[in-house]
């Protein structure tokens, strides 16, 4: 019932923010583009408006010459909602993850540009993890037993390693709380809400396994190393990338092309620190064909879901 | 030693002012010292129960912020619980470490085991609270608060609706809020230090003022206190300079009054005693005059006046004349009682005086006994000079009549010598001294009369004194000489002898006269030596005669000292033996005053110098005591008459005296030699007389021993010659 209020609360302060920034945008013509707009889903609105507020305005300094006067953000709570608005061309460059990437190449005509190296991460991988006790020799192990995700946006916490588990053959079944026990024949699966309650967790027996990216993995704020001690992997994917930088239909062509090559050309030496501030970005690369066959994948496994 | 000495110097006023002083200082400085000291304690006391209050109401608000914060917590702290958020858990728990200093929290489950301890890997996780030693508070559903030491441990459930399913636990340390108490508390000790020395410093201007005050309160009070002390002790001080006539009577009861009583009660006594003492210490017990003190005491009084008022006075010495003989003849108490009666009558005498003169009998006349039979008569004089001798004629009239006493009829006889203030003498002393040598000059005069002093008497005191004094150093350093008056044979006017006569020639006082030495030195021993020298230097001057071979009669006077006490006697028969050859020509010539001592003692003398080779001869012999027994016992070779006798001789007929005198001579075959012969009828009177030797100034007057020899020598060849 708490749960309830608590959520209730919550989203009404995302969405009351996300309906003034969305009200804005209705009166910027898409075609002549004079304002470039850059969104994300997110959970936490304020920190990340505050991550890619001086990204957009920098870049439509960048583009002047192509008409662009002013550069503004668009913050999501959900896929569908930013598929629906890339594809009205209401926003016209999106910085997000692979699951989201995918999606919106397929569903709303929106093109990759780049990937961003995060925290000098240029690609990740999920890890499946849990106390060294549990001995988890296969991953049928965990069946009746409960995993714990970060969250349902997660691509390296919850997209990949339920894309891994379900690929093994295993039934996942959500939970509300830690309280509920799954079925026999399932894994149980809950959201941590971050990657300290996923270690936590694990590590305090709540869960029987845990699912991190393998840079949260390395880093010791997350991952304190005496708790490390006491955990193993026991499965780890192939590289996805970090983040990826895509535009919609939107934005016209001309200046789509203007944006990757000035993305491309950002060095940390002349941008003021644009870029560090802009998610803690070291750097963008080129898109290679590999990456869209990821997306591929990934597209198609997620027709299969409901969402949780 | 400078406080002592400084306290000995100091005014009874000024000792009791400071006395004082110092009771209300001293009095003073111990009522500060207590109020400092009382306000101190009562300051250090509310500061400590401000302090306490302090400490209690910062704790109390302490505990206060903590419960409210522990509300809102365990409301933040209710779904992160249920999720099992330990994210969001963490971050209340970090806003609860940032609110205070934790010494530990505990975010619990329903069965009190441990969900979150605030470390990043939960150590404690799981465990239960009662395996913790920190946590103090026992979960009870209800909010628990308590101060245990310098920790405030709380406990609350942590509910959802009203169902309890966990709870957080932490102890908040009292430190910081301790922290700030202490700097609170320095705050108030740093004001009270402050406070504290501004009390300090008023105390002591105010102790300054007050001292300042109470000094000139205290001498005035002290001043006050000691006015009738001053009063008496200047009265007292009056006293001693002779004031007799202060009162010490105080109108007052009190112990002043009575010590002002008993000093004046004692000075009553005192001025009685002191007439008393005075009475005895200046009255003749015998015979009621003043006495020798009196005399002494008041002349220089009188001298004063006299020279302050210019008046002269007299000094009458007074010496009764042979009052000796009546003590020893009638017994002592007739002459105290002629004591007595002279004392009254010179009295009385002066009295009529005095009123006959108009003059007032106070201090200024003196009538006192000094002594024995000495009195003195002081009356002042105006100018007149007279008045004096009418007194002292007045005196010896009154005591021409004989006093009867005790059944005897004695005559009292004054010798008086009179001096005048300030002709005669300017102090006391020199009054006296010329008084007496006035009164001897009575006494030399025939006593039973009064003689006025005069220099002439001084002098002739002063050469005496002279004589007496030198004699013996002028017989040594030869000022003292012999020259001779020569003998000569009467029936043939021979030079056959002659008489030594000393010459004195003195520096100052010049010649002095052979019969003032034998007078001055009469009855002393000096005179025994004075003889004994010229009978050494005849005996001398004889053997340059006799080596010439010129036969020399000598004649030496020989004083009656030289005769009575043996010692002289014997000096002298040992120079008679010494110059055996030149005694059988020394004659020695003695007064016949001598003879009447001790016949029996002069005869044997006399016999030993006799048979020692010398002649004896009898000077002055009709003015003694001689006798015909005398004259009988003693062998006499000569009498010698001088001048009393011979100045007779001028008349035609001798007198029958001189006439017996020669007569006994004849008969006892003595021979009579005759002195002081000026006149050739004297020379002829003498012949016929008797007497064949003879000297005077008829004949020659003294020779030196060399005109003397030249004359003999001269003589003796005329006679060859003839």
């Amino acid at each position: 019932m708490m749960c309830y209020k608590f959520s209730e609360l919550h989203s009404c302060i995302r969405v009351g923010l996300l309906t003034m920034l969305v009200s804005c945008s209705y009166f910027s013509m898409p075609s002549e583009a004079q304002t470039l707009v850059l969104a994300q889903i997110t959970e936490r609105p304020k920190k990340d408006f505050k991550e890619l507020r001086p990204m957009v305005t920098y870049m439509a300094e960048q583009l002047k010459e192509f008409g662009i006067t002013s550069g503004e953000v668009r913050l999501f709570s959900n896929v569908s909602e930013l598929v629906a608005a890339v594809k009205h061309g209401e926003v016209h460059w999106i910085t997000e993850t692979s699951f989201t990437a995918a999606k919106l190449v397929h569903e709303a005509g929106a093109k990759l540009i780049a990937t961003k190296w995060k925290n000098g991460q240029q690609s990740y991988s999920s890890i499946l993890y849990a106390r060294s006790e549990h001995n988890i020799q296969s991953v049928t192990d965990l069946i009746g037993t409960t995993i714990a995700f970060e969250n349902k946006n997660s691509f390296s916490s919850y997209f990949l390693p339920r894309l891994y588990l379900e690929s093994q053959g295993l039934t996942l079944e959500r939970l509300d709380n830690l309280r509920q026990v799954p079925a026999e024949n399932k894994v149980g699966f809950v959201f941590s809400r971050n990657e300290v309650n996923n270690v936590l967790w694990v590590d305090k027996r709540l869960v029987a396994a845990g699912a991190l990216n393998n840079g949260d993995w390395a880093n010791r704020d997350r991952m304190p190393a005496s708790i490390k001690s006491r955990l193993t992997i026991f499965y780890q994917s192939l590289p996805y990338p970090r983040s990826l930088e895509i535009v919609g239909p939107g934005l016209s062509p001309k200046i789509a092309k203007a944006l990757t090559s000035k993305l491309l050309m950002m060095n940390s030496a002349s941008d003021n620190g644009v870029m560090a501030r802009y998610e803690q970005t070291t750097g963008f690369s080129p898109i290679t064909p590999d990456i869209y066959h990821q997306l591929e994948q990934v597209y198609q496994h997620s027709l299969k879901w409901q969402e949780p | 030693v400078k406080i002592v000495l400084m306290t000995k110097t100091l005014s009874m006023t000024k000792k009791l002012a400071l006395l004082l002083a110092l009771i209300a200082i001293i009095s003073a400085v111990i009522i500060f010292s207590l109020s400092l000291y009382f306000n101190q304690k009562m300051h250090q006391s509310v500061s400590h129960i401000g302090q306490q209050q302090i400490e209690s109401a910062v704790s109390a608000q302490l505990i206060r912020d903590v419960t409210i914060l522990s509300a809102t917590l365990t409301d933040n702290l209710s779904e992160p619980l249920y999720n099992d958020d330990f994210t969001a858990i963490k971050l209340v728990i970090d806003e609860l470490a940032r609110s205070g200093e934790l010494a530990y929290v505990y975010v619990f489950d329903i069965d009190n085991n441990i969900v979150h301890d605030g470390s990043v890997d939960i150590n404690n996780y799981g465990q239960n609270l009662s395996h913790i030693s920190q946590v103090k508070l026992i979960p009870s559903g209800q909010l628990e608060i308590k101060k245990i030491g310098r920790v405030i441990h709380l406990m609350e459930p942590i509910k959802i609706t009203d169902s309890v399913f966990g709870g957080i636990t932490f102890g908040i340390k009292f430190k910081k809020a301790e922290q700030d108490i202490a700097a609170y508390s320095d705050e108030i000790h740093l004001a009270s230090d402050s406070y504290y020395r501004e009390l300090w410093v008023s105390m002591l201007w105010a102790l300054g003022w007050l001292i300042l005050l109470i000094l000139p309160i205290a001498l005035i009070l002290a001043k006050q206190l000691l006015a009738p002390l001053q009063q008496l002790a200047k009265k007292s001080q009056a006293i001693k300079h002779h004031h007799a006539d202060i009162s010490f009577a105080l109108d007052r009861n009190d112990e002043i009054g009575q010590l002002a009583s008993a000093l004046q009660e004692m000075t009553t006594r005192l001025s009685e005693s002191h007439h008393e003492v005075i009475k005895i210490a200046f009255i003749d017990e015998l015979t009621s005059l003043s006495n020798r003190r009196y005399f002494n005491v008041n002349l220089p009084k009188l001298i004063k006046w006299s020279d302050q008022y210019q008046f002269s006075f007299a000094i009458i010495f007074i010496d009764l004349d042979h009052f000796k003989q009546v003590n020893d003849d009638l017994g002592h108490d007739v002459g105290d009682a002629l004591l007595i009666a002279v004392a009254k009558t010179m009295q009385q005498v002066t009295n009529a005086f005095c009123h006959q003169h108009h003059m007032l009998i106070d201090e200024k006349v003196i009538v006192a006994r000094l002594g024995g039979d000495e009195f003195v008569v002081v009356v002042p004089l105006g100018n007149d000079q007279c008045n004096i001798t009418e007194l002292s004629d007045q005196l010896l009239d009154t005591f021409s009549a004989p006093f009867n006493l005790k059944n005897h009829e004695v005559k009292a006889s004054l010798s008086m010598g009179i001096t005048l203030y300030p002709d005669h003498g300017t102090t006391i002393n020199e009054l006296l001294k010329n008084s007496d040598l006035a009164m001897y000059d009575a006494k030399n005069r025939g006593r039973g009369c009064a003689s006025m002093f005069n220099q002439a008497m001084k002098d002739e005191f002063q050469l005496n004194h002279v004589i007496k004094l030198e004699v013996e150093l002028a017989l040594s350093n030869g000022q003292i000489s012999l020259e001779y008056q020569p003998y000569y044979n009467l029936d043939s006017n021979f030079l056959i002898g002659a008489c030594a006569l000393v010459r004195w020639q003195h520096p100052q006082y010049g010649l002095i006269p052979a019969e003032l030495l034998n007078e001055v030195l009469e009855d002393s021993r000096a005179i025994c030596a004075l003889s004994a020298w010229v009978l050494k230097q005849v005996c001398c001057d004889s053997l340059l005669l006799d080596q010439k071979g010129i036969d020399c009669l000598f004649s030496v006077n020989i004083s009656n000292e030289s005769l009575t006490e043996p010692d002289c006697a014997n000096d002298i028969l040992l120079l008679l033996n010494e110059h055996y050859r030149a005694s059988q020509s020394i004659c020695l010539q003695l007064n016949d005053t001598v003879l009447a001592t001790d016949i029996d003692y002069c005869a044997t003398i006399l016999n030993q110098w006799k048979n020692a080779g010398a002649q004896i001869w009898i000077d002055r012999l009709s003015l003694g005591y001689s006798s015909l027994h005398y004259v009988e016992k003693l062998p006499i070779d000569a009498f010698v008459i001088d001048k009393t006798f011979i100045y007779s001789l001028t008349k035609t007929q001798p007198s029958p005296v001189i006439k017996s005198i020669y007569a006994l001579a004849q008969s006892m075959a003595i021979t009579v030699i005759a002195q002081d012969i000026t006149t050739a009828m004297q020379a002829q009177h003498c012949r016929e007389l008797g007497s064949i030797t003879g000297q005077g100034m008829l004949y020659s007057g003294a020779l030196s021993i060399e005109q003397l020899i030249a004359q003999m020598e001269s003589a003796q060849y005329a006679n060859k010659n003839k």
